[in-house]
């Protein structure tokens, strides 16, 4: 078992949990904070912490894709021990929907963290072909590293135009 | 104490702290006290990670409350022994002069600021889950904010309860809280499986008054009563369930409230 954190984390990053984890197992994105599912002890001090209520046990059911992000993170994002700087508009993002939307999981640094994210033992993950790759006839083109949430572009290839589909960020599984 | 002011020692580095005593209760749960480490600050209620280096070297750490007051020279934690737990099974085999990691960031929610103002504080424990109130109940704050100090405890022994028993001998010589805790402390111990004076689950007793006929105090109610329960994760479950069924909401440092509760860690 393990704790995750989920969507209204998202823009509020509030980090009393950073201040109360014994273990210091949270990692920090730009607008999010994650648990590292092996590293946590499920002591559950951080749940009721959370301002945002964005803390749940593992246990709960509908957290699997949550869980994936805290795992996925954990190993890319830098580790965060102290509490740093609250975003200005927490208050007026905390409850809003559709926030999973605007998760920004770029390596970009962090207002909190101007400095390039440090990378566990094995270095920094390879840099991913960032151009887009191609799909019958048509191209799909990757937004930059670190740009947050832009609707990604799918356009022809033989040039006639780009009437393709718009979605918010990039979500690709391998 | 206010959360925000206080130091926190959030390099948490591992650190070796020798062991002073140990003291085997029966013959699965033990206490032992350990040195200091410098500068280390803790509330009561707090507990910290401590452990033992591991086989491969890497550290084998579980959380443990302190059950020490917030100014003793020296730390004590209370434990149970579990035959193939990863780190019990080692620990309980110290003997003074042993060295034992202890990491230096105190955190929990069993700490007074995590709860508003009351008359009346519960203190729900079965087994070791009595360890954090073994502090919480030599902490002067807790008899300035509160006129009832209850400390419950349920074990399925009677051996099981000698700690506790032994806790409240000593409370009452307490330099800085044993006149006041003679009138506002009473301990409330009950067996589950031995025969005892006092036999059943806390949460039956509650149900069913017994407990508040038993000490003259008036059924929980939010007005006037704070709850602090650590224990199984079935009383944890159990207690919560009563209490918000009575209106009870659940306390945090930032947000305080009229419970909070924590596990009793086991390996």
């Amino acid at each position: 078992m393990t704790y995750v954190v989920t969507e209204n984390c998202v823009n509020c990053k509030y980090q009393d949990c950073v201040t109360v984890c014994p273990v210091d197992c949270f990692y920090e994105g730009e607008n999010f904070l994650v648990i590292h599912p092996e590293e946590c002890i499920d002591c559950g001090v951080c749940e009721p912490e959370c301002p945002a209520d964005a803390i749940k046990a593992d246990t709960e059911p509908g957290l699997d894709d949550w869980l994936a992000i805290n795992a996925r993170y954990a190993m890319l994002w830098p580790n965060i021990t102290e509490i740093g700087t609250v975003p200005a508009d927490a208050d007026a993002w905390n409850g809003k929907p559709g926030k999973a939307a605007l998760l920004i999981t770029g390596d970009a640094p962090s207002r909190n963290h101007p400095q390039k994210p440090t990378y566990p033992a094995g270095g920094e993950p390879a840099p991913e072909v960032q151009e887009g790759f191609e799909v019958e006839g048509a191209r799909i083109a990757f937004p930059e590293p670190g740009a947050g949430a832009v609707p990604v572009v799918l356009t022809r290839i033989d040039g006639t135009g780009d009437d393709g589909f718009e979605m918010d960020g990039l979500r690709v599984k391998s | 104490m206010n959360v925000l002011q206080q130091p926190r020692n959030a390099a948490a580095t591992a650190e070796g702290q020798t062991v002073l005593s140990v003291r085997h209760w029966d013959d699965r749960l033990f206490s032992f006290r350990v040195s200091r480490p410098a500068g280390f600050r803790f509330r009561s209620g707090e507990f910290v990670m401590i452990g033992l280096p591991g086989d491969d070297g890497k550290p084998i750490l579980r959380a443990y409350s302190i059950a020490s007051p917030f100014w003793d020279e020296e730390l004590e934690f209370y434990s149970i022994k579990v035959p193939d737990g990863p780190l019990t099974s080692r620990l309980q085999k110290i003997v003074p002069g042993d060295r034992v990691i202890v990491r230096t960031k105190p955190t929990g929610t069993l700490v007074l600021d995590a709860l508003l103002p009351g008359r009346t504080l519960w203190m729900v424990s079965t087994g070791t889950g009595v360890a954090p109130f073994a502090s919480l109940m030599r902490e002067p704050e807790t008899y300035e904010k509160f006129q009832n100090v209850i400390l419950t405890q349920t074990c399925r022994r009677v051996s099981e309860l000698d700690y506790g028993a032994d806790l409240h001998r000593r409370l009452l010589d307490d330099p800085l809280v044993g006149e006041e805790a003679a009138v506002k402390f009473r301990r409330y111990a009950t067996t589950t499986r031995e025969p005892s004076g006092r036999m059943g689950r806390i949460t039956d007793r509650i149900e069913s008054g017994q407990v508040f006929t038993d000490l003259g105090l008036p059924p929980l109610d939010p007005a006037h009563d704070r709850v602090m329960i650590c224990g199984s994760m079935a009383l944890n479950l159990d207690m919560k369930r009563l209490l918000e069924a009575r209106g009870f909401t659940e306390g945090a440092n930032s947000r305080p409230g009229e419970y909070v509760v924590e596990r009793a860690f086991v390996d």
